[in-house]
């Protein structure tokens, strides 16, 4: 895959934490209207990933482009292409939704009247009329994340990068979050998401990037993962099968070579 | 209740608290340690201060005859009492006392001790003299007061009429002590007047009795009253100015400190600081906006709190203390470098902590030592100097405090508000450090020392919070040093080494261990002829230019200017060596120091900035109210001179002409100089000068096509 057609392209990120090498050099590319979900035990590097992706961390070694511009040259407009949500984040308790849309529009440069009109249209499609003007403090986990995803997608952004969106939600806000993410790739973003969740990777992503200690330990997608599994019957089992063995593909490919 | 579970969770709790090391550091090791320390400088601080006040000798001024015995013993050496006769009596004062139309005070009955009490009679006034006006010895109270006051003695000694006459005829015979209670020398004076009086009456005594055979202590000698003649305000000022710059600064830190943990560690806490990294913003704008939040709440909790202070003492307190609104206006704006500096600091440590509990533990160990030094206002002696003006948040503290005792020195007050700029601008240089880095703001791997890790650049100019950190310490250390130096007798060796020891080789040094490169750093790079020529001229005119102006709007103490041109002299030297030591010394040294290292690190935040801080910097070296104007302009030029030609030689030239034309009208006094300025630096004259200046500056000026060739 080439990465000139890709939204968001990593190649040979690494990073160190002092002695510590949190991610060892990762290969990684989304296209326009593709989710692809970053899978990996607790540890295994995704948050630093991803992180790095969002132009948050400065990765040791490697480079990031998104939308073919370069993270490190020109980080302002690389970041101004990005939508970012993390399941740990909250929202500022003594605002409500609407502030804190509000906020980060302006932060992103969106004029008044786009702004209004774009909080509009979330707080519509989000199903947040209820609460959208109340302080967050007062809101549930739920609600609170659905204000994070107005958050991440108000400047329209062409990349998405999702770090466990749905942790710690019931089921129904999970999947509310994920038919929300299914609707984003249908307007042709480019989406990275990360979860614990199997059934909602195979559920939603058009590929898997499986990342163990710091590398992709194997990429494509979900039946051409499982095959290569030992013949998995799901992706849980292909999961468990990598992490288990803790080394890379036994045929010896570029990770990515396969897709 | 089960005291066995009581204990288990007691025991796991204290584990938990013993291995947390920042708590431990700041509940334990930080008292163990501040305390002592604090107790100690205190002590070496009051010490020095009554060494200081044991070593002056009191200046006394007699109104009145003193009788030859009496006199003898306060003029014992061992009394450092220098009695001066009629010192500033007004005459019409002295015609009154010699003719006795003045009654002594009579000796009061001692006064429970508290506040003074307000005069029944007077309401709420606002004239609290009203009660002295009312004494007998109003006249000589308030001329003592008058005295005292200018600082020109110590204390005024009356010996009424007839006290030679009382002593020789065996009688009590009346003095009185006039003294400021709030002037610890004046205090001090007052207490060595009264041991020697007490030994000039044992000594009447003893010859009294022996004379006419009266048993011992039959008589009383002297009657001596003392009155102090402090204005109420400044005895009320004394109480206030002794706790209200702490009260004011800590409650202004306050504010700022709370918002400081919630806006850092509070949004690291809740994982709202990431969202903010990954907005398409720079870090230095996400620290101006948290640091102005933080200074704005600052300031307004000053603000409230000097505007409720101004209200009790109007108000609740009226007629105990007159403050003008301007006092209480200066003192806010002396809070606003203070609250800079702390909310750029605060800012910056709270960013390490990893949730709001942790940043509440870091910044106490900063928030301590503010407590104790606002809390050194309140030893005695402890006063505004030169010195203390260079210690951050002492000084303001010190300031506030003179504001309030009604003695400002406008000097210190310039040192002061200069200095807290400097080390605020510092401590928003290290908060922007610290936010620039991203394990910092992410989790609580950040470890103070990476932010404090410097690595040395290769080639290139010295970045700009190298340079400007980098100066303050130059700065201060020349400051503090030149002070020491200042015992020395030789004023040309003292200037000398000044220049080179503390300016010349410090700038040197700083480039050389910043990495940066030299010619670069400095501008060793031969200017145009032309260039050269400009510089001559702006040399020769632009002194008397900006004194021209700079005259007008703050025009100079005669005292000051007489001052000024003593110290240049250096005591007679020869006009070969005034000119080495005077004009090209400092012109090599201080442009090495302000245009070559300083500007060229603080042009990295664009030529406006640099101008400005470089010639604000210059000028309060320069160390006197009175010289800012024209050094600061000159300051201007210099740099202008140095950003143009990419040179410091024109600086040099400039700076070197500038002065060494200072000291040939100094040394020469040609008689036509006299007469051009008859009345100051005419009109016409500073017109000349500022067409000359304009031509200098023409021919300085890099032509645009150079500039883009080079």
């Amino acid at each position: 895959m080439s990465s000139e057609a890709s939204a968001l392209a990593a190649e040979g990120l690494v990073k160190h934490y002092g002695p510590t090498i949190a991610v060892a050099g990762l290969d990684l590319a989304v296209r326009p209207g593709e989710v692809v979900g970053l899978l990996g035990p607790n540890g295994a590097g995704k948050t630093t990933a991803l992180r790095m992706l969002a132009g948050i961390l400065r990765p040791t070694q490697g480079r990031v482009r998104i939308g073919g511009i370069d993270m490190a040259e020109r980080p302002l407009e690389a970041k101004a292409l990005i939508g970012f949500l993390s399941g740990d984040t909250q929202l500022y308790q003594r605002l409500s939704p609407r502030e804190t849309l509000q906020y980060f529009g302006r932060l992103h440069g969106l004029s008044e009247a786009r702004l209004a009109a774009r909080i509009d249209d979330l707080v519509r499609d989000l199903e947040m009329a209820s609460f959208a003007d109340r302080p967050s403090a007062t809101l549930s986990a739920g609600q609170k994340q659905r204000a994070n995803i107005a958050r991440a997608f108000l400047h329209e952004p062409s990349v998405l990068i999702l770090d466990e969106p749905t942790n710690a939600l019931d089921v129904l806000s999970g999947r509310f979050i994920v038919e929300s993410i299914r609707k984003e790739r249908a307007k042709g973003r480019a989406i990275l998401f990360s979860t614990h969740i199997m059934s909602e990777a195979e559920y939603l992503c058009d590929r898997i990037s499986l990342i163990h200690e710091g590398r992709i330990v194997d990429e494509g997608e979900v039946p051409a993962l499982c095959a290569r599994a030992g013949d998995a019957k799901n992706l849980t089992d292909a999961f468990l099968y990598h992490v288990e063995r803790g080394a890379p593909r036994a045929d010896g490919a570029a990770p990515g070579g396969a897709a | 209740m089960r005291l066995f579970i009581v204990l288990v969770i007691l025991r796991k709790e204290l584990v938990e608290t013993l291995r947390d090391r920042r708590t431990f550091v700041s509940l334990v090791l930080l008292p163990m340690l501040l305390y002592p320390l604090f107790a100690l400088l205190m002590s070496q601080m009051a010490g020095a201060e009554m060494d200081a006040l044991e070593a002056r000798p009191s200046k006394i001024a007699v109104w009145g005859e003193l009788s030859p015995d009496v006199s003898a013993t306060l003029a014992a050496g061992e009394n450092k009492l220098e009695i001066q006769p009629w010192l500033g009596a007004p005459e019409a004062l002295r015609r009154d006392l010699e003719a006795g139309s003045i009654p002594p005070p009579v000796p009061a009955p001692p006064r429970p001790p508290g506040p003074p009490r307000k005069d029944p009679g007077a309401g709420p006034s606002t004239d609290t003299k009203k009660h002295d006006t009312g004494r007998p010895d109003a006249a000589v109270a308030l001329a003592a007061r008058a005295l005292v006051g200018a600082r020109e003695a110590h204390a005024v000694l009356v010996p009424w009429r007839g006290f030679s006459e009382d002593v020789r005829a065996g009688k009590a015979a009346r003095v009185t002590i006039y003294y400021d209670s709030v002037w610890g020398d004046s205090d001090f004076a007052a207490d060595r007047l009264d041991y020697a009086l007490a030994r000039a009456r044992d000594g009447l005594l003893v010859s009294r009795e022996g004379e006419k055979g009266l048993p011992k202590g039959f008589t009383s000698g002297l009657e001596v009253v003392s009155r102090n003649v402090a204005p109420d305000e400044r005895r009320v000022g004394k109480v206030l100015g002794t706790l209200m710059p702490m009260m004011l600064i800590l409650m202004s830190l306050l504010g700022g400190f709370l918002r400081a943990a919630d806006m850092t560690a509070g949004e690291k806490e809740r994982g709202t600081m990431q969202t903010l990294l990954c907005a398409p913003l720079l870090p230095l704008e996400i620290i101006t906006g948290k640091f102005l939040a933080v200074f704005v709440v600052s300031l307004v909790t000053a603000l409230v709190n000097v505007a409720s202070l101004g209200f009790t003492l109007r108000r609740i307190l009226p007629g105990e203390m007159d403050v003008p609104f301007s006092a209480h206006a200066l003192t806010f704006a002396l809070l606003i470098p203070v609250t800079l500096l702390f909310s750029a600091l605060f800012l910056a440590v709270a960013a390490f902590a990893r949730d709001f509990k942790d940043a509440q533990n870091l910044l106490t160990p900063v928030y301590l030592p503010v407590m104790l030094l606002s809390m050194l206002t309140s030893l005695p002696g402890m006063e505004l100097s030169v010195a203390t003006s260079f210690v951050p948040l002492l000084n303001v503290a010190l300031l506030i405090k003179a504001i309030y005792l009604g003695d400002v020195a406008p000097d210190l007050v310039f040192f002061t508000l200069g200095s807290s700029t400097l080390f605020a601008a510092l401590a928003l240089l290290f908060a922007a450090r610290v936010f620039e880095r991203e394990d910092v703001l992410l989790g609580g791997r950040g470890s103070f020392r990476a932010v404090f890790t410097f690595e040395r650049q290769k080639g290139g100019t010295p970045s700009l919070g190298y340079s400007l950190g980098a100066f303050a310490v130059i700065f201060v250390v020349m400051f503090y040093a030149s002070v020491l130096l200042e015992k020395t007798t030789n004023r040309t060796v003292q200037l000398a080494s000044t220049q080179l020891g503390l300016i010349f080789l410090p700038a040197l040094a700083a480039i050389a261990v910043s990495g940066a490169s030299m010619r670069e750093t400095l501008g060793l790079r031969l200017p145009r002829p032309r260039a050269l020529v400009g510089a001559v001229l702006a040399g020769l005119s632009g002194g008397v230019a900006v004194s021209a102006i700079a005259l007008r709007l703050v025009p100079v103490p005669r005292e000051f200017s007489d001052k000024l041109s003593d110290a240049l002299l250096l005591d007679g030297q020869p006009l070969g060596v005034l000119i080495l030591v005077v004009a090209v010394l400092p012109a090599l040294c201080e442009e090495t120091l302000f245009r070559g290292f300083l500007f060229s690190g603080l042009s990295r935040a664009g030529i406006a900035v640099a101008l400005i801080a470089s010639s604000l910097l210059f000028s309060l070296a320069h160390g006197s109210i009175y010289r800012m104007i024209p050094t600061f302009s000159l300051g201007l030029l210099l740099g202008y001179a140095r950003h143009t030609t990419r040179s410091l030689l024109p600086g040099i030239l400039v700076h070197g002409i500038n002065n060494a034309l200072v000291m040939t009208i100094l040394v020469v006094q040609p008689a036509w100089l006299e007469r051009l300025f008859g009345e100051g630096l005419s009109v016409g004259l500073g017109a000349a000068a500022a067409l000359v200046l304009a031509l200098g500056i023409y021919l300085l000026r890099e032509p645009r096509e150079a500039k883009a060739r080079a």
